[in-house]
Parts: structure tokens; sequence; C-alpha cells
């Protein structure tokens, strides 16, 4: 046994060294994100309430074909039909998500065929009002598109790229996909 | 007699309130050590958590399950409480600020100490049920053990002062230097059996959250639960006021003999605040630093090292008093 070891097994150096560490760590800022008052930063890959992409200003890019009602598994989605207001074609009337109902699985977006239907990342999901106001509709559905192009255009996700890429490089081929 | 109700009255105050405050600074440091941020809600700083902590529990049902020996069950809070509070009473906390000075006050801290694990032996007991039994058991071979080692610990002391009064203690040290110097050996052994004397990380076995589901104290409800916590931090206070009266000097201090008068009092009093608070945050950062050990590695611990050293300083004091 060296005389290092020696001392280290009598004189108990190693405790000392886990007080410095923690002693340290008094002085590291804090983790905590102070929640409600706060706003979180999610990451981008998570899933949230969804947005309605349109095509251009009034015009939503779904065409109503019901490819999301038969994928999704929580049965949530209801949409009617109409006529294309300009052209050919059809689009959605009435489109509502029941978000209470909705398990944010993200399978609606997958299938979509002419990339209507996203998920966004809002998880503000709380509500005061009745089941009803749980209900997404076209509206809702559209403005949130728009606040989630604001909020690309501010990179307001930015900080958490970094994140994403660290723990998945396949995530990284999706979001350059985006 | 009634300044003798005042000073009881207030002491006791004082020693609730620095317990209060004891609890919400350990939530802030471990929050701190954690890199959280600890009690925040409630008021600045989370400063009126122990209030509502306090209100939370003196408004709950006060139960008691069927199956518990009810006057042990109701005593024995009390028992293990009465002992830590009463200890404060021979405590020199300033140049002439006492509430009573008898010649064996470090005698009756000890014994004090000693008789608080009756009330955990009690409440394990009565709680008849399995965690706080073993709980008792445990804690109950635990503190005896570490008893041994904290008495010898202070026999050093006690040779170079000839003395068993605490104020005699400090004036000696006041005089010549403070007592953790020669008695370093000493204030270690009796730093660490303070920390298992008082039930705390990581000598914590009879708590032990995670397996004894709070241990002795599993049954309590309202009061009898927080007479139990409160006797907790009350006797870390004693241990650390102890500490300071016996090996760090009580309230002397730098240039402490160039005042006199309540100037005196005053700054005495600062010093001694300010060192049990230095002792306090050691205990916490122990608490946050350390995971628990083992049951059988505490008990070896104690009578392996733990008293051969005490026995092997006390021979060397006595050596090194006879020859100088
Ligand atoms: S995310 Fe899943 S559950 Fe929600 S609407 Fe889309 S498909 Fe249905
Ligand atoms: S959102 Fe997409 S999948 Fe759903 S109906 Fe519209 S176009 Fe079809």
């Amino acid at each position: 046994m060296s005389t290092r070891d020696i001392i280290r097994k009598y004189l108990f150096t190693e405790l000392l060294q886990g007080m410095a560490f923690t002693f340290k760590n008094i002085f590291v800022p804090k983790v905590t994100t102070l929640y409600p008052y706060e706003s979180v930063q999610m990451p981008r890959r998570a899933r949230g309430i969804h947005y309605m992409r349109e095509k251009e200003e009034g015009l939503t890019a779904c065409t109503a074909c019901n490819t999301c009602v038969k994928a999704c598994p929580a049965n949530c989605i209801a949409l009617t039909k109409t006529k294309c207001p300009t052209g050919k074609g059809s689009i959605a009337e009435e489109y509502t998500i029941d978000l209470a109902k909705c398990i944010f699985c993200g399978y609606c977006s997958d299938v979509c065929p002419y990339d209507a239907i996203h998920l966004g990342h809002s998880l503000h999901l709380a509500t005061q009002g009745s089941r009803e106001s749980m209900k997404a509709d076209l509206p809702f559905l559209t403005g949130n598109y728009y606040t989630y192009l604001d909020e690309e255009e501010n990179d307001a996700y930015g900080v958490n790229y970094g994140l994403v890429r660290k723990f998945s490089d396949k995530s990284q081929v999706r979001l350059q996909e985006d | 007699m009634f300044l003798v109700l005042v000073q009881i009255i207030t002491m006791i105050l004082t020693v609730v309130m620095a317990v209060a405050y004891m609890t919400w600074m350990e939530r802030k440091i471990i929050g701190a050590i954690q890199n959280r941020y600890g009690v925040k809600h409630t008021g600045p700083f989370g400063l009126l958590q122990p209030f509502a902590d306090v209100l939370k529990l003196i408004t709950k049902e006060s139960f008691s399950p069927d199956q518990v020996n009810k006057p042990l069950f109701k005593v024995a809070p009390l028992i293990v409480f009465v002992p830590a509070i009463l200890s404060f009473s021979v405590i020199p906390f300033s140049y002439g600020l006492w509430v009573s000075d008898i010649s064996v006050s470090l005698l009756f801290v000890l014994a004090m100490g000693s008789l608080g694990t009756y009330g955990i032996v009690f409440a394990g007991w009565s709680s008849n049920s399995k965690y706080p039994m073993i709980s008792s058991l445990r804690s109950t071979a635990q503190m005896i053990s570490y008893e041994v080692p904290l008495f010898l610990s202070l026999i050093g002391v006690i040779i170079l002062t000839g003395s068993l009064s605490l104020k005699e203690i400090v004036e000696y040290q006041n005089e010549h230097m403070w007592l953790v110097f020669p008695q370093i050996l000493g204030f270690l052994l009796f730093a660490v059996s303070a920390v298992a004397e008082t039930n705390r990380a990581p000598f914590d076995l009879a708590e032990a959250e995670t397996e004894l589901v709070g241990g002795f104290f599993t049954e309590y409800p309202s009061m009898g639960f927080a007479l139990f916590f409160l006797a907790e931090y009350a006797s870390m206070f004693l241990m650390s006021a102890v500490a300071v009266t016996v090996f760090l000097g009580g309230w002397s201090g730098p240039f402490i003999n160039h005042f006199d008068g309540s100037a005196k009092v005053v700054i005495g009093l600062m010093y001694f605040v300010i060192k049990v608070y230095v002792l306090m945050f050691i205990f916490v950062w122990l608490r946050a630093t350390f995971p628990r050990l083992r049951y059988d590695q505490l008990m070896s611990f104690a009578w392996l090292y733990l008293i051969p050293l005490g026995l092997f300083n006390i021979i060397l004091t006595a050596v090194l008093a006879y020859i100088f």
C-alpha cells in the first residue's frame, strides 16, 4: 500500500472530496423552470395541440379525404365535406378535433396526404369551460398555423435543437424535412 | 420567580422559532446543492413556509390507531421533546447570559440526551406495528453505542479545564485558547458521534424514509409528529451549541475582551449564534452529500474505531496534561 492509499484510507479524503463537490454545486445556476410563472420551452419534437396548414389565406390545405379520421386511434376527428369555392375538388367545411379524447399520437399528421394537419408544440390544454370547449374547430386550428409560423420565424424553439440532435440523429433528418 | 418564567418562555420560543427556520434553511440549502430552488412559493423566498407547515400540522386530526398502547403512545413525543429543550437551559449563550448555571451542566446535557432515547423506545414499542418497532430497536442501539464515544470525546476537555460547568469551560477558553486546537481528535470524535446521536444522515438509519417509512414516528399524527420533528432539530441545535461551547470557544472570539457590559453580551451572543449556524450548515451539508450507512457498518464503526480512538484521546490528553 502506498502512502497515498494509506492517507486515503485513514484520513477519509474521499469524504472531503465529496463534500467539496456538493459545496461547489451551491453556486451552479438552478435548473428548475418556475413553471406557472415562466413558460416552458418544449423540445421541438414534442407533440402538442394541432394546427391546420392553409394553402393561401382563407383556404385550408385539407381536402376532406377522411384519411385522418380513419387513422385516428382515439376516434376524435370529425369533419364534413363541401365543394371547394375556388376551382374543383372539395374542402372540409367543419373539422373538429376533440382534444379531450386525442392522445397526441401524431398519426393524423403522418397519414395526411395533403400535408394539412400537423401537431404543434403547445401543451396548454387546461380549460375552465365544459367538455365542448375542448373541441378544436377549423378557425382555431388555422389560427394555430399562423402562431406556429411566427414561432418558427422568431426561432422560439431554437434553443432546444441542440438537445434534440444530441438524442437522435434520426430526428434531425425529420427536422430537416419539416 | 417571574423573571425565571420570562427567561424560560423566551428561551422556549427562541428555540422553537430557530427550529422552524432551520427546516426552511435546510430545504433551501439542500435545494441549492441539488441545483433546485427549494421552498419558494409561500411568502418572499418561501419564508412563511414554516408557519404554513405548523398550521397544517396543528389543524390535523389527532388520531391514534387502534392497536397502539394509548398512554405510552401519547407520552412518548413529550419524553423526546422535553429533554431536548431542557438541555438549552444550561447553555451559556453569551457572557452572563444563561437560564441556569449548575456546576455539572455538561453532565446534565449528556444525561438529558440519554433520556430522549427512552421516548424513542416508547414510541416504537407502543405503536405496535412493524416499522416503528424495527426503527426504535435500531435507533436505541445506535444512540447507546454512540453515546459512549460522545462522552469519551468530552473527557479530554474535562481533564484540561478541570471543570464540568459549561460556563467555566467557556471562560477557560476565553483566557487560554479554543479547545478545538489541543483536542482536535476529541472534536472530530464529538462531531461524528453527534451526527449519529441526533439520528441525522448519513447515520439516519432509524428514520430511513425509504426503508422504514419514517421510522419510529410512522404512526404519529399531527402534533405528535410535530414534536418528534421539533425534537430532532432541537437536538441538532443542542449538539451544535454544545460543540461550540466546549470546543469552539462558546461566546468568546476575537476582540471580545476589549468590551464589557452589555456590548460584551451582544457581541458574545453574535459570535455564539454565528458558530452554531456554521455547524448547523455542516449538518445539512453532510445530509446532502452522503448516502446512508449500512447498519452493521454503523455499529462496527462506533465500536471498532470511535471508542478506541476516544480512549486513546483520553490517555494522550492525560499524559500530556501531566507532563506540561
Ligand atoms: S394525434 Fe392521434 S389521437 Fe390526436 S387527432 Fe391525431 S390521430 Fe387522433
Ligand atoms: S387533414 Fe389531411 S388526412 Fe385529414 S381529411 Fe384533411 S387532407 Fe385528409
